[in-house]
């Protein structure tokens, strides 16, 4: 980031970084949208809603904790040196932002783009453990996430953080956003286990199709315009990028989504004869996700082909989570987010040659090996004092109507005890 | 190599024989092992990102870097069997 934007002197990027960031919003309204019509009837409200209030509390957790530990490259950090060469592992930020002047706009700026990614990041176990997890649990993991384990990994693959030292390339957050956020719905899943009645007793799941496919695909438009703002902002405020490729950036993030949702159409058709609406949506949003990371250094047709794959990975991995897995995730969030940001990651350094691999290798082992036990661990912790799993009674109800007393529909829709009890 | 430093030594490779006997249908007990063999080998594979990063350069670093996510492929697949609920009845 060039210094002019991290001192008060205002400069001709600035103006088009807060428009960029004004648009990021808009990936939180897709994605929650997304989750929301992928859960059943009765549980869309307790969805929207603990987005909503998770979107809020992971916010403020960062703000007042997490920004401690990752601060920004305009402030200092803490050093830690191994074999001769120091590196960049902690920041030293103040509580709250206290002492950054009004007028700091690159300070400001990078905190609200991290406060956006932090939401982002908090919304997507929400879709993953939708209908089951109860609102408390869900808002204490948010919290947790955001002030701690989310801007470590944050902080390292920042300008000036070690990861980023090596050479690790991450600017619209296929790694710090997505790939934690997907592997802490995994941990999320498996201490809240399968919906009632999603498995049989000889193990064979059942389809359990989301309610409203016109949420999911209004949901996908939003999601590109968020998107184009979270990326654009991030290659200006992360990649150093000039003003004059924001619009080459924009290309590659919308040309990424289209190779995801085109792979997966075709995929869906040949195995299913249909086409599958929701898989496709899926695939749009994996799409996203895997071009993010190498949005200003991927040419159009790399970042096509990043999310060609990327739709790919979605629909075989939602097939193998759920069949052979057993891992029940009516939000994809796993396959989207999880799988296609560490294949974002990777990508970028296939087609930016053998130095450029290590970084994204680098970066992807400390998401695996170091980020996802300790999200593991705190969630084991969480579970064990405040159960992510809904009470028989909630699951029978819907969450709609135990946890928040009313349903999303409640004029014309009954509510049918179809689980399958045994 | 002492008694003990060979036990030491030696207790990954008879925990990650046991879980192997987990892959299906295996008991409680053996679920267990399974995952504390996948927590393992992630920690273990980001070890050795960890030093790749800290002592090697060039081609040497990719190699043991390559290494290190294959282990931890490796450890998210065993922790992934580990947590295969049984058919999601017994909940």
């Amino acid at each position: 980031m060039s210094s002019a934007l991290c001192g008060s002197q205002p400069e001709t990027g600035l103006v088009l970084t807060v428009v960029l960031l004004a648009l990021t919003p808009f990936a939180l309204t897709g994605i929650a949208l997304i989750n929301a019509g992928l859960t059943r009837t009765r549980a869309v409200t307790h969805v929207l809603f603990s987005s909503l209030f998770a979107t809020v509390i992971a916010a403020l957790a960062y703000l007042s904790i997490g920004i401690v530990w990752q601060s920004s490259p305009c402030q200092s950090s803490r050093y830690l040196t191994v074999a001769g060469h120091s590196w960049n592992v902690l920041g030293n930020g103040a509580f709250f932002l206290h002492g950054v002047p009004a007028t700091s706009a690159g300070i400001l700026a990078l905190a609200l783009f991290g406060l956006v990614s932090v939401s982002l990041c908090a919304l997507i176990p929400i879709g993953a453990a939708s209908e089951r997890w109860p609102l408390g649990p869900a808002l204490l993991a948010a919290a947790v996430q955001a002030a701690f384990i989310f801007p470590l990994y944050a902080h390292w693959s920042w300008p000036g953080g070690w990861l980023n030292q090596i050479g690790l390339a991450d600017v619209g957050g296929s790694g710090f956003i997505h790939a934690t956020g997907g592997l802490w719905a995994l941990s999320v899943i498996w201490f809240a286990g399968p919906r009632r009645g999603k498995y049989s007793s000889s193990g064979m799941p059942t389809a359990t199709p989301g309610h409203n496919a016109p949420y999911i695909l209004a949901g996908c438009f939003l999601a590109w315009i968020g998107w184009s703002g979270l990326n654009g902002a991030g290659a200006l405020l992360l990649g150093g990028a000039p003003i004059t490729q924001i619009p080459y950036v924009l290309l590659n993030t919308f040309f990424s989504a289209a190779g995801g949702l085109i792979s997966s159409a075709f995929i869906t058709r040949i195995r299913f004869s249909k086409t599958d609406a929701s898989l496709c949506a899926n695939g749009f949003i994996g799409g996203l996700v895997a071009g993010s990371a190498g949005c200003t250094v991927l040419r159009i047709p790399e970042a096509m082909l990043v999310g060609l794959v990327a739709g790919n990975l979605v629909v075989f991995s939602v097939e193998l989570l759920e069949l052979r897995l057993k891992v029940d995730d009516p939000g994809g969030a796993v396959s989207v987010h999880g799988l296609c940001g560490l294949w974002g990651l990777l990508a970028v350094g296939l087609f930016n040659g053998l130095t450029q691999i290590a970084s994204q290798l680098a970066g992807i082992g400390m998401v695996l090996g170091l980020i996802f036990p300790l999200t593991y661990a705190v969630n084991a912790l969480l579970n064990r004092f405040f159960p992510y799993r809904a009470p028989r009674e909630g699951e029978r109800q819907g969450m709609d109507l135990y946890e928040l007393g009313a349903g999303a529909y409640p004029e014309f829709m009954l509510h049918r005890d179809d689980f399958n009890l045994r | 190599m002492s008694s003990k430093a060979a036990r030491v030594f030696n207790t990954p490779w008879i925990v990650a024989s046991h879980a192997s006997h987990c892959y299906d249908g295996g008991s409680e007990h053996c679920e267990e092992r399974m995952k504390f063999t996948g927590f393992l080998l992630l920690v273990s594979g980001a070890m050795i990102v960890l030093a790749a990063v800290a002592l090697l350069t060039g081609a040497a670093r990719l190699a043991f870097l390559a290494a290190g996510v294959a282990i931890e492929i490796g450890g998210l697949i065993a922790t992934a069997l580990a947590h295969r609920s049984r058919g999601g009845a017994a909940l």
